[in-house]
């Protein structure tokens, strides 16, 4: 079986302090001073992924896994740290477009990836980006290839070469299906799933094996079908008011006498 | 405009979904010139009747499938839409509206955004609003083409309970027939808490990472109940599995506007705090005076909130 | 006769109060320890002698009271302020000590900005002492990655050093006067006077003791100008370390002050500079005070990088923004917690100081050996973070995964064998096998080694000052087998 795992790098932006949360003249945040980290839902496709890979070994099925991304050579570092865990080709199209709010270029280019490397049998992907939200591009790929798409699985487990188990969250339950690939899977919130550290070691096994690089110049983008047209910062504030006091119980009695007497709701149990 | 509503109802929350429409219609798309319909999806015959009480629009289309499936559903759409589509088709929020507006979007060839929380009409173009950069910037973009597809932002539009209608038009459909989800060889569905008891809650306690411990976070869940509070968790709690996924709050889990709302150890990361907003009173509590909920909070207490925690508990239930 | 536990804390009662003495289960296991070991305190193992009680005090009358009692009664005493130790200086190797914190005595006592000193109780947070201080334009220039937690008299007790050293200095530096009490229960308190030669200089008696001779109840440090306006941020990438470490000597030999100067190996760095650093060393440096000053620190640290063909610049920009995100908080604290246990991949860290003419080989030595002798490592690099006349620091930062290994003997396995080989080389080439973590309780075993012949006034003073021995037992001298 063969995995493709496609992740982006995005930069930390729950490190950003209140002044850093500036929109300039083209609508762009500046980023560039922090280190660039994978996003949640990547960091849970390519653990599972890995899982997928321990199982396959344990089950004795021929699997491989490989992994893309669309960035600049600030990926290399998480690029290598993915060379030293297993995945058998590593590959970075080089790219300094701004694709924030773009899944239908960046679903079209993986799609043209697809379609020249193949074969593969399980596409995996994160289910949106933090920065872009856009929450799209799994889905057009799904489109763009023909395949089916299984959005907001939690669990993934191998049965052969052909067929997983796939448990995906619904809106008012959980589906368990065994599925046949080919497949698009997009990663919700799956519990469990930090990615594994390499050792050094692993590292300086994997150190000969290049990360392919390619060129997005080589690659057509589609259009989007919808422009961005202004960002404004979401500021919450409140009163904030702090409550003093010399030990946390006057503060809890405080808290309780000056704020919440009388409108802590008794609700029905 | 003509504009239409798809609603799932396979699932169980379809009331819900009917309200947020209806408030998402009278809030946004009430002018005359917008005319409306309403698709239903739904499986059990015996449904059928309820979802005629449900109708935000004058009128409603309702086709019946086997299950919800997301390639068969679109699939139905094409069948049901083949002669004349509308200019915008609402989706409502949640993981079914978001996927099945992309995929019927490109299929459609029309432009697409999902979790939209504001739209405005702008002659032949659509501005819709949704959040970006990990719910800390709200984005404003333009859509072009038509049929215009958004899935709605959770609390985007004040849900509005359904008006008895007594004239409505209905068309029915019967699309329970081939399947196109050959890939799927066995299904197994497994029903789970849903999150309405955190959306409805009006006294709410939730924990963050600041409760370090699995035990922690089931001690505080003890003291939400004794005072007959609804207890959730950010998503570093739910993702480390110290509690069912259903108990998260945030923009991918639960979104509440209770009256009094506590947060013990949560730093308040923005998506995190989308899910609390509309709380009429938020109460923060937090060993870090520069955690960002602080700044957000109504009254914040900086301490260890098991100490705070046991205390309140004292004074509440004395 | 020992007294026993609940004796003990009856005993704290009647002299703090009731609701200042501490005897949950939990919270008492979790003042066993500090972030020595984090890894099975995370796990829910605590191996060490529970305390009898945890007192939280409020004045300098109370901490003389329990010192007293617990002098009298032969029982060891913790003190503990900002919990912020990694060296174990804060565990408890006695059955049924008290753990006495001072982190309620939190008080900005004074700010005297003609005198240029501010006093503060023990339990005073650095940041929010030294957030007051700028708001007025004036900085402590105090800033150790700890500085969200730590309070002043852990500070003062460990020897501490802060980001800024290499211009302000560490806190040796800049304490004026002091107040402390002795197992006796006297209250000492050496006065605030700018310098004197009336014997040695007594300050250094308290100043790193780690509490193993007194218990610090007040602190009066210097304040500085603060003139961030004219902060300038030099960052560099260079080859290999042996170029930094002459960049760094020539900046210190020829006068030069910059308030930050640091040189990161390529491992070190691509864990925080993999943006713009990819497999090369970092250099970084900020030159800070009145305008003049930094504007000539800045354009000579420039000119004398400019003679190394191998160095490069990176925008400045980068290293401003990356200098202020660098402290931890609690947050990161929390979501490290998650992470350890998740991914069971820990991070440690062992800092040394040496001459210039040896650091070079000490980095190239400890690097090889571990490496080689030590498993499962996922990184490990070093960089040099406080400069000098004559020398230099190395901090070492490992990280590891615990591979079929129970809680209780990841220590073992991992970070005291690593240890091991830093503080053993560190040693046999003639440097200090502690640049400002303290000595705690695990680098003990080391102390003779470290200090040779001088070991004697060292042990002179723990026998003068704690007779009975009842200060932090096990820290800095180990406990007699």
């Amino acid at each position: 079986m063969n995995i493709l795992v496609c992740f982006t790098t995005t930069p930390e932006v729950e490190m950003l302090t209140d002044e850093d949360w500036v929109i300039d003249k083209n609508l762009q945040i500046d980023t560039s001073f922090l280190k660039p980290t994978l996003d949640s839902y990547d960091e849970s496709a390519l653990e599972i992924a890995l899982k997928l890979f321990d199982a396959s070994e344990n089950i004795k099925v021929p699997l491989e896994l490989n992994a893309l991304t669309i960035a600049g050579s600030g990926a290399n570092t998480i690029l290598k740290t993915l060379k030293a865990l297993r995945f058998k080709r590593v590959v970075r199209i080089d790219s300094h477009e701004d694709l924030r709010f773009r899944p239908m270029a960046v679903a079209s280019v993986l799609t043209q990836y697809v379609l020249k490397h193949a074969p593969l049998d399980v596409l995996l992907l994160g289910r949106q980006t933090s920065i872009g939200e856009n929450t799209r591009t799994h889905l057009l790929v799904a489109e763009m290839l023909g395949w089916p798409c299984i959005t907001q699985a939690i669990r993934i487990e191998l049965v052969d070469r052909n067929h997983l188990v796939v448990t995906h969250q619904m809106d008012d339950g959980r589906l368990r299906q065994r599925i046949q690939t080919p497949c698009v899977l997009s990663i919700g919130d799956a519990p469990n799933t930090y990615m594994r550290v390499p050792t050094l070691k692993d590292r300086l096994r994997s150190g000969k094996r290049p990360i392919e690089i390619l060129s997005i110049k080589d690659f057509q983008l589609s259009d989007e079908t919808e422009e961005l047209i202004d960002l404004e910062v979401i500021h919450h504030r409140r009163a904030g008011i702090l409550i003093e006091g010399k030990s946390p119980e006057e503060k809890a009695r405080k808290l309780y006498e000056g704020h919440l007497k009388g409108s802590v709701p008794v609700q029905e149990r | 405009m003509i504009f239409k509503g798809i609603l799932n109802g396979c699932a169980s929350n379809i009331v819900a979904q009917a309200e947020e429409l209806n408030g998402f219609i009278r809030e946004h798309l009430s002018c005359g010139d917008n005319v409306g319909s309403t698709i239903f999806f739904y499986s059990k015959k015996e449904e059928k009747n309820a979802l005629l009480g449900l109708v935000p629009t004058e009128s409603a289309e309702l086709i019946r499938v086997a299950r919800y499936q997301p390639e068969n559903i679109l699939k139905a759409l094409e069948t049901v839409e083949n002669a004349e589509k509308a200019d915008l088709y609402l989706f409502p929020s949640g993981f079914a509206g978001s996927e099945i507006a992309v995929r019927w979007a490109y299929r459609m060839k029309g432009s697409c955004l999902v979790q939209v929380k504001q739209i405005e009409c702008s002659g032949a173009q659509l501005i819709a609003k949704k959040t970006v950069y990990a719910n800390h910037v709200l984005g404003t973009f333009k859509l072009t083409q038509k049929p215009f597809c958004i899935s709605l932002a959770k609390g985007s539009a004040d849900s509005q309970a359904i008006a008895v209608r007594d004239k409505l038009i209905v068309t029915e459909h019967d699309l329970t027939g081939p399947q196109k989800d050959q890939f799927i060889k066995h299904s197994k569905w497994i029903p789970t808490e849903t999150t309405k008891d955190l959306a409805a809650a009006t006294f709410l306690i939730i924990g963050g990472r600041g409760m370090h411990t699995k035990e922690n976070t089931q001690n505080l869940k003890k003291i939400a109940d004794a005072l007959g509070a609804d207890f959730g968790v950010s998503r570093p709690v739910a993702m480390s599995a110290w509690t069912p996924m259903h108990r998260m709050i945030g923009v991918s889990g639960a979104m509440t506007n209770p009256e009094v709302c506590i947060v013990a150890g949560v730093s308040g990361a923005a998506a995190f705090y989308a899910g609390i907003e509309k709380s009429k009173t938020i109460v923060a509590i937090n060993t870090d005076i520069r955690a960002p909920i602080i700044k957000a909070a109504d009254v914040a207490v900086i301490d260890d909130y098991k100490a705070v925690m046991a205390e309140l508990a004292k004074i509440i239930l004395d | 006769m020992s007294l026993k536990r609940e004796q003990i804390a009856e005993a704290l009662k009647k002299i703090v109060g009731e609701d200042h003495v501490v005897t949950d289960e939990q919270v008492l296991k979790e003042s066993s320890v500090d972030r020595f070991r984090r890894f099975e305190a995370y796990h829910g193992v605590y191996r060490l002698p529970l305390p009898a009680a945890v007192v939280n005090v409020n004045s300098t009358k109370d901490v003389a009271a329990v010192i007293k009692f617990a002098n009298e009664n032969k029982i060891n005493v913790v003190p503990r302020t900002g919990a912020s130790a990694t060296e174990g200086g804060l565990e408890t190797a006695l059955e049924n000590s008290i753990v006495v914190d001072g982190s309620g005595m939190n008080k900005i006592i004074s700010i005297d900005t003609y005198n240029m000193q501010a006093t503060v109780q023990c339990g005073a947070s650095l940041q929010e002492l030294d957030d007051r201080l700028r708001e007025q334009g004036y900085t402590t220039g105090h800033s150790p990655q700890s500085k969200p937690l730590a309070q002043l008299g852990g500070l003062v007790a460990t020897r501490s050093i802060g980001q800024f050293s290499t211009l302000y200095g560490g806190i040796e530096d800049m304490v004026v006067g002091l107040e402390a009490v002795f197992p006796d229960g006297g209250v000492t308190r050496i006065k605030n006077i700018p310098r004197r030669a009336a014997g040695p200089d007594i300050r250094q008696v308290i100043i790193g003791n780690e509490g193993a001779l007194c218990y610090i109840t007040e602190v009066t440090v210097k304040i500085f100008k603060y003139f961030p306006e004219s902060n300038k941020f030099l960052g560099y990438t260079l080859n290999t370390m042996k170029t930094g470490f002459e960049i760094l000597r020539e900046v210190m030999v020829n006068g030069y002050r910059p308030s930050v100067a640091r040189l990161y190996d390529a491992e070190d760095g691509s864990y925080h500079f993999s943006h713009f650093a990819e497999g090369k060393c970092v250099m970084i440096f900020v030159a800070e005070g009145v305008k003049p000053i930094a504007d000539a620190t800045a354009a000579a640290i420039e000119e004398i990088v400019a003679a190394y063909d191998e160095c490069e610049q990176v925008d400045p920009k980068l290293i401003e923004r990356w200098f202020a995100h660098l402290n931890w908080d609690p947050a990161n604290l929390a979501e490290e917690k998650t992470e350890i246990i998740e991914t069971k991949n820990v991070c440690n860290t062992t800092e040394i100081s040496g001459n210039w003419s040896i650091i070079n080989d000490i980095y190239e030595v400890c690097m090889q050996r571990v490496k080689n002798e030590v498993p499962d490592l996922t990184l490990l690099g070093a960089h040099s973070s406080h400069s000098y006349l004559n020398g230099t620091n190395l901090y070492f930062v490992y990280f590891y995964n615990v591979v079929d290994c129970r809680p209780e003997e990841e220590l073992t396995k991992y970070h005291l064998a690593i240890k091991k080989i830093i503080v053993e080389e560190t040693i046999k080439a003639g440097g200090s096998m502690c640049h400002h973590h303290g000595v705690g309780k695990h680098r003990t075993q080391w102390i003779e080694a470290e200090y040779g012949s001088s070991y004697y006034i060292l042990k002179k003073l723990k026998s003068a000052f704690d007779p009975n021995g009842i200060m932090n037992m096990g820290t800095i001298i180990p406990l007699e087998k």
